[in-house]
């Protein structure tokens, strides 16, 4: 027995070294190549630095899609930058915007995507709050309560007591075979993604949509609005304020069936609406008129626009801007 | 509590530590600890059918003693039928009663008769099938009086419920675990040592093969109309290790845990990819499900010993009834009826009792032959899988019709995982293949002490933590 008891625990005990070790080695490596061009918007994002911009665009995907950037800015004679990703929620959106601005990059205004999808991250849309983007910055206190309200209990206590251990948990993007294509990754290739990413969105618009997409049963759906969210989304306004930045607030279009789909879309709304006034942000409504947000010519599926789309409302948000 | 996780963690050092420290030497002591920790074990999933479980034991405890007391055989035959139909009932109840309400109603809607069966939408209670089969096993061998009725509740109560095969087996017999219950157990190094082995292997190939093909396949299966031809192939291959490495790795945690505790079990898998025919498939698969079927019911029915066509009627038998054990669902007797029908032509020829032995034994590499054997199993058992995979025949046949007509394509799916972990398994298993225990082919103490370390944090580096899965056979 004492046998067994004694091996089992040099095992245990090697093996938590090495775990150690290569845990020590994820804290450093990826703090530091946190940027991975192929896989994720928001890591690029987070890796700009020194960036001096009239404005930055901030929002989920319905905001990275929304504008093409280069007609934008030859069109308000302005010189901006999107930042907004895939599946980014407001908690998201705000540990991007810290990031952002911590790493010396400026901007006079944000423009910041708000709309019932972004209130509502976990519900009907895959915009849950992406832990392992931001598990490296863990030992920064507005990283680590972010992440800490989503984990599970035992998660919880595992991290604040072995807090290496979160690039076991989250090992899919911690990996020896993520390292390795980390360091091996074509610096040109990188460029080149990262100036991709600079000028346009990600999101490939397709020309129009599959119309069977677009349509779904009345009151079949609803929001729920989800508080930590909202807490985060007012934290944005205030790290904006205390650096010297406008925030104008805008809603990407979507088609006029999701109106009639959602049972709560007028009071998600109107709650939405409560919260901006009640910060005092400015508000730029959907510019599509009711005709052009029914026409399936303009979307590649309900909640985002298509190429044609893209042109009209970055034409139109470009006036605005302007002014 | 799943094996693989937090709770079970704790869980486990607590028992042994109780077990061979504090009551090493009360062996009955030790026995209600086994007992009272089972219960605990499985009112981890839902307290309320511990009641069910205590009912069931109780059940066979008692028609098992008055069974052996009565020496008339038709009071012996009144409380056979009792406990039997009781054990049957309830499986009925909770596991086929929806199913068989609802294929009624559909039948009677084809002669034109409109009905609205009540179905009951009960949960299904965790490893109801494996404990009833455990109760069946004992309450059938004491009506053919082959064991003796057991008078002690606790040892009884330990070989139903004994929590390492309460909820996937396993399937156990009292001939081979009620007396390792009965008599005293100490501590065997060498028996701990594999109990570890196959505990490390278990895990392994839960967590790392069996949820990375998971996530695969379940973006698979439910999309294959916007899958592409090699996703849907690489899905239906992915499925064959993911059921493999989820049963066979609970199987062997489920062996290691009771080895630790001094007790063996009885072998569930034998490297059942490596079979050259569906026949050897099947003495590799499962092994303690399909041993249940052949004893009791497949021998009663004439077994071999019958005319060609009653044992091919009797394989029908075995699989159409092994396919419904598995599930109140068509797919699972389709897959039962597919596994029969591609037994029959070695019943018919004569050749089912063909390759015993380990393939290439003793041999590093297998011959052409027999390699493309391995593949032609693979290929036939693969193809029986997307039955048992599927929600429903619709969806089987729509997989089968997509293969070959798949233009899409599911963005964001990755197969790197998935497929160099079942590399990795196949590599080990096929240097181990000789052997029940993993590791055993490694000689060198320390090559073999490096390779654990090496599975360990494999296991830390490639399992799938964030949704930890359940086991597929819980919900049987």
């Amino acid at each position: 027995m004492k046998k067994f008891l004694s091996y089992i625990a040099i095992f245990f005990a090697v093996a938590a070294l090495l775990l150690f070790i290569y845990g020590q080695f994820c804290e450093k490596f990826f703090l530091e190549r946190k940027y991975f061009p192929n896989e994720s918007r928001r890591a690029w994002a987070m890796k700009q630095f020194n960036g001096q911009y009239d404005y930055a665009v901030l929002g989920s995907s319905r905001a990275e899609g929304a504008f093409d950037m280069k007609l934008l800015d030859s069109l308000s004679r302005k010189n901006g930058i999107n930042i907004s990703s895939n599946g980014s929620g407001f908690v998201d959106n705000f540990l991007v915007f810290h990031k952002f601005l911590e790493n010396k990059n400026a901007i006079k205004t944000l423009y910041l995507q708000v709309d019932n999808y972004s209130l509502d991250p976990e519900g009907n849309f895959s915009n849950a709050f992406h832990v392992f983007n931001f598990l490296p910055f863990w030992k920064d206190a507005v990283y680590r309560n972010a992440i800490t309200h989503y984990l599970p209990q035992k998660d919880k206590v595992l991290f604040k007591y072995l807090p290496w251990m979160r690039f076991y948990v989250y090992n899919k993007y911690f990996s020896p075979l993520e390292v390795s294509r980390r360091i091996f990754l074509s610096r040109k290739k990188e460029k080149k993604r990262a100036d991709q990413l600079l000028i346009s969105s990600t999101i490939k618009p397709e020309k129009v949509g599959d119309s069977s997409r677009f349509f779904f049963k009345n009151n079949s759906d609803r929001f729920s609005v989800n508080q930590f969210d909202v807490e985060y989304m007012e934290k944005i306004f205030s790290l904006a304020k205390e650096n010297n930045i406008d925030v104008v607030c805008f809603t990407a279009p979507d088609f006029s069936a999701q109106k009639l789909r959602f049972s709560n879309y007028t009071e998600t709304e109107k709650l939405l609406f409560n919260i901006l006034n009640k910060n005092k942000i400015n508000y730029y409504p959907s510019n599509f008129t009711d005709a052009e947000s029914s026409d399936l010519i303009y979307f590649k599926d309900p909640e985002h626009l298509n190429r044609y789309g893209v042109r009209l409302h970055t034409i139109r948000f470009a006036q605005l801007i302007s002014k | 509590m799943l094996f693989n996780s937090f709770e079970f963690l704790l869980f486990l050092p607590i028992v042994f530590f109780l077990y061979w420290f504090i009551l090493q030497k009360k062996l009955n002591v030790q026995n209600i600890l086994l007992l009272v920790s089972s219960y605990f074990f499985y009112a981890c999933w839902d307290y309320r059918f511990l009641f069910l479980l205590l009912f069931s034991t109780f059940l066979d405890y008692f028609t098992g003693i008055k069974m052996e007391e009565s020496r008339n055989q038709r009071i012996r035959k009144i409380w056979l039928i009792i406990s039997v139909g009781i054990n049957l009932g309830f499986l009925g109840i909770f596991k086929y009663y929806d199913f068989f309400a609802t294929s009624f109603a559909g039948l009677l809607m084809k002669f034109g008769l409109n009905v609205h069966p009540t179905t009951l939408n009960i949960i299904l209670p965790v490893g109801i099938s494996f404990y009833t089969f455990h109760g069946l096993s004992y309450v059938l061998d004491i009506y053919f009086q082959r064991i003796k009725a057991e008078r002690n509740f606790v040892e009884y109560g330990v070989f139903v419920s004994f929590f390492p095969l309460l909820v996937a087996g396993p399937i156990e017999r009292a001939t081979h675990l009620l007396p390792q219950i009965k008599k005293a157990r100490t501590f065997n190094y060498g028996q701990a040592v594999q109990g570890a082995r196959l505990i490390l292997w278990g895990l392994f190939k839960k967590v790392v093969i069996a949820d990375n093909c998971a996530m695969f396949v379940d973006a698979v299966f439910p999309a294959y109309t916007d899958a592409s031809n090699s996703q849907l192939i690489l899905a239906i291959v992915l499925f064959s290790f993911q059921i493999y490495g989820d049963f066979s790795g609970y199987s062997d945690m489920a062996t290691g845990v009771a080895k630790l505790f001094g007790i063996e079990l009885l072998r569930n898998f034998n490297y059942p990819y490596f079979s050259r025919s569906i026949a050897e498939f099947w003495r590799r698969w499962h092994i303690s499900l399909s041993s249940w079927f052949k004893d009791y019911l497949y021998i009663p029915l004439g077994g071999s010993r019958v005319s060609k066509g009653k044992q091919i009627r009797n394989t029908f038998i075995i699989f159409l009834v092994s396919g419904f054990w598995h599930g109140a669902n068509w797919t699972f007797i389709f897959w039962g009826f597919l596994h029969a029908l591609f037994i029959i032509p070695s019943i018919f020829f004569a050749t089912n009792r063909q390759h015993m032995a380990t393939v290439a034994e003793g041999k590093w590499f297998p011959s052409v032959k027999e390699l493309f054997q391995m593949l032609i199993t693979f290929i036939l058992s693969s193809f029986a899988w997307i039955f048992f995979r599927s929600e429903n025949m619709e969806e089987a046949v729509g997989i089968i019709r997509s293969i070959g007509n798949g233009h899409g394509k599911i963005e964001q799916l990755s197969s790197a995982y998935p497929i160099a972990a079942v590399l990795i398994m196949l590599l080990m298993e096929w240097q181990s293949r000789q052997s029940s225990i993993p590791f055993s082919h490694i000689k060198n103490k320390w090559i073999r002490y490096i390779t654990y370390l090496i599975i360990l944090f494999l296991i830390f580096m490639m399992g799938a933590f964030i949704n930890p899965r359940s086991f597929i056979y819980f919900q049987f």
